[in-house]
């Protein structure tokens, strides 16, 4: 080995790096040489004394300082952000931000679900219980939803809600067309058979888990009752076959205020107006014992209001002499409809004149009339306004 | 000399968590040795206190960067150098203006210490104005490997080149740090 080949090992023949043969190759080298001695020598003193420098402390409190300065810079963390620096160091923002809106969602659809719900019934009955021809356009949504839960029992919950309601509607409204109104609704559903019937009954039973129906043409918006409690008969109206009486037990109110409901339509002023006046008991009494429809709508009554049973006399007394004030949304298209359905079960002493103007501009604006129905008690009850 | 890299791992993580205390107990860790490179490499006491605070510093703002493939100390070795060679640059344009008579002063004629600790003193004086005298690089692979006693590799990864490259440029940092030592040695052998 050469005094090149030595030169080149030198830092690890000091560092004790190399292995034995080569660091005994080196030494063997170093002893004989001089000037490779003296290179060593002096290379190995410059390590020692730079490995002798002392261990220079740092300034007394330096973490703390640093620390100091840490805290001092960082923006105080808000007691929000403290409580919430552990869920946030977990949990993507973006995941949170999904869930919230989620959450809110829900909670909107299920605090909206009543009402909708509520009106849903309401239309379908309506709608269905018109005799009119140009109505059947109009149930034929209504029909098509009965005939598919008929064919298909196995449908999802809330589809066979929908289909009871329906089948109640129309079973109610082949009752009704019989001894009231000459066009045979029965038509419309010419074979119904009674296990529909019985379905119908029972569907209108299960009047929590209210149905969903297609979009909505007539709706009845607000009430104002005055003063009494609704007893026993929530009937709207005189006559036991009205669309009012239907909804009344598909979907039982609350009960009755004082004052007017809040209503999605705001203040909004009525379309027309009608006043009419209840028939007396002895015509409901009348029509109420009219064949075995009347009896098995009347069965089905007596079901689906379960205080009627034990209904005191004064009750029914009662609600037929007091005024109320009802609220309806009809398409223009239905206006006819609703008005001889209202004539058909309550005597109209006032209704609105000039319309046709009226209803040609909600046509246009493809909107709803808003009707007001001003409900007299019967001519022997004393009115209590 | 490097510390146990295992628990390092353990307080980063609590630290990328967002605990901040734990830096507290990195700091004290690392102070020292830190403080050490630093200083040796600006042979100022208080540029080498207020260097070292900016590194813990920078290495607290950093830490959501370091994602572990290193020993934490190798890392915080990385942000020291680097923050120290930039000091040092700055120092030496200072010193160039204000030009200090100790620097200028010749080795070649050093007055002998009267006792054994004020020539301990000396040498420990001229060592450092030695380094100071050698370039970043050179000082920096000498200090990490003589001062500090890192192994090769570890060198290595600090400096983030080869083995071999550590090996050669480290020969050639010894053999300029024997040429700056070169006259205080030959007038001390003389002198003795």
């Amino acid at each position: 080995m050469n005094c090149e080949e030595v030169s080149k090992h030198l830092t690890e023949y000091l560092d004790k790096t190399l292995d034995t043969a080569m660091t005994t190759r080196v030494a063997t080298h170093v002893i004989s040489c001089a000037l490779c001695r003296a290179e060593s020598s002096e290379l190995a003193d410059c390590v020692q004394q730079v490995a002798a420098l002392p261990t220079i402390d740092p300034p007394l409190g330096f973490a703390q300082r640093v620390m100091a300065h840490i805290h001092d810079s960082e923006p105080q963390a808000s007691v929000w952000q403290r409580l919430m620096a552990p869920l946030f160091g977990r949990v993507p923002i973006r995941f949170a931000a999904t869930a919230a809106v989620a959450i809110i969602a829900i909670t909107l659809y299920q605090t909206e679900q009543p009402l909708k719900q509520s009106n849903d019934v309401n239309v379908a009955l309506r709608s269905e219980a018109s005799p009119a021809p140009t109505h059947e356009k109009a149930l034929a949504s209504t029909s098509t939803t009965a005939a598919t839960a008929t064919k298909t029992p196995e449908l999802s919950g809330s589809t066979a809600a929908q289909s009871k309601a329906a089948q109640a509607a129309l079973a109610e409204s082949s009752l009704r067309a019989a001894p009231v109104a000459p066009i045979p609704s029965q038509q419309l559903q010419p074979a119904a058979p009674a296990p529909i019937r019985a379905e119908a009954a029972s569907g209108a039973e299960e009047k929590p888990e209210a149905p969903r129906r297609p979009p909505l043409r007539v709706q009845e918006v607000t009430t104002a009752r005055e003063s009494l409690p609704m007893l026993g008969d929530s009937r709207g109206f005189g006559a036991p076959v009205g669309a009012v009486s239907a909804m009344r037990q598909a979907a039982p109110r609350p009960a009755p205020l004082a004052l007017e409901r809040s209503t999605p339509l705001g203040d909004r002023v009525a379309d027309f107006e009608f006043v009419v006046r209840r028939r007396s008991p002895q015509r409901r009494d009348i029509i109420e014992h009219l064949g075995g429809a009347e009896a098995l709508q009347k069965s089905t009554e007596a079901e689906n209001t379960p205080s009627s049973a034990s209904r005191p006399s004064i009750g029914r007394a009662k609600i037929e002499s007091i005024a109320e004030m009802r609220f309806y949304n009809v398409t223009p298209e239905h206006f006819e409809i609703f008005k001889k359905e209202l004539a058909a079960e309550a005597n109209i002493e006032s209704e609105p004149k000039a319309w046709a103007k009226e209803i040609d501009a909600a046509k246009q604006a493809d909107r709803h009339l808003l009707i007001k129905v001003t409900i007299l008690p019967a001519d022997h009850a004393p009115a209590s306004r | 000399m490097l510390t146990d890299s295992s628990s390092d791992a353990e307080y980063v993580q609590k630290l990328q968590r967002g605990q901040t205390d734990a830096f507290e107990i990195l700091i004290r860790r690392h102070e020292k040795t830190i403080f050490n490179l630093v200083y040796r490499m600006l042979g100022d006491y208080d540029e080498a206190a207020e260097t070292c605070q900016e590194v813990f510093l920078s290495a607290y703002r950093a830490i959501g960067q370091f994602r572990g493939d290193s020993n934490f100390s190798t890392w915080l070795y990385r942000i020291a150098l680097n923050h120290a060679t930039t000091r040092r640059k700055s120092m030496n344009t200072r010193q160039q203006r204000h030009v200090p008579l100790e620097n200028t002063e010749p080795m070649s004629d050093p007055q002998p210490g009267p006792a054994e600790s004020m020539e301990k003193n000396e040498i420990r004086e001229t060592v450092q104005r030695a380094l100071n005298g050698l370039s970043a690089d050179d000082a920096t692979v000498i200090l990490l490997r003589d001062l500090q006693d890192v192994p090769y590799e570890e060198v290595a990864r600090v400096l983030e080149v080869p083995v071999g490259t550590v090996k050669s440029r480290l020969h050639r940092a010894r053999q300029a740090l024997k040429s700056e030592l070169a006259s205080y040695f030959y007038a001390g052998r003389k002198a003795v």
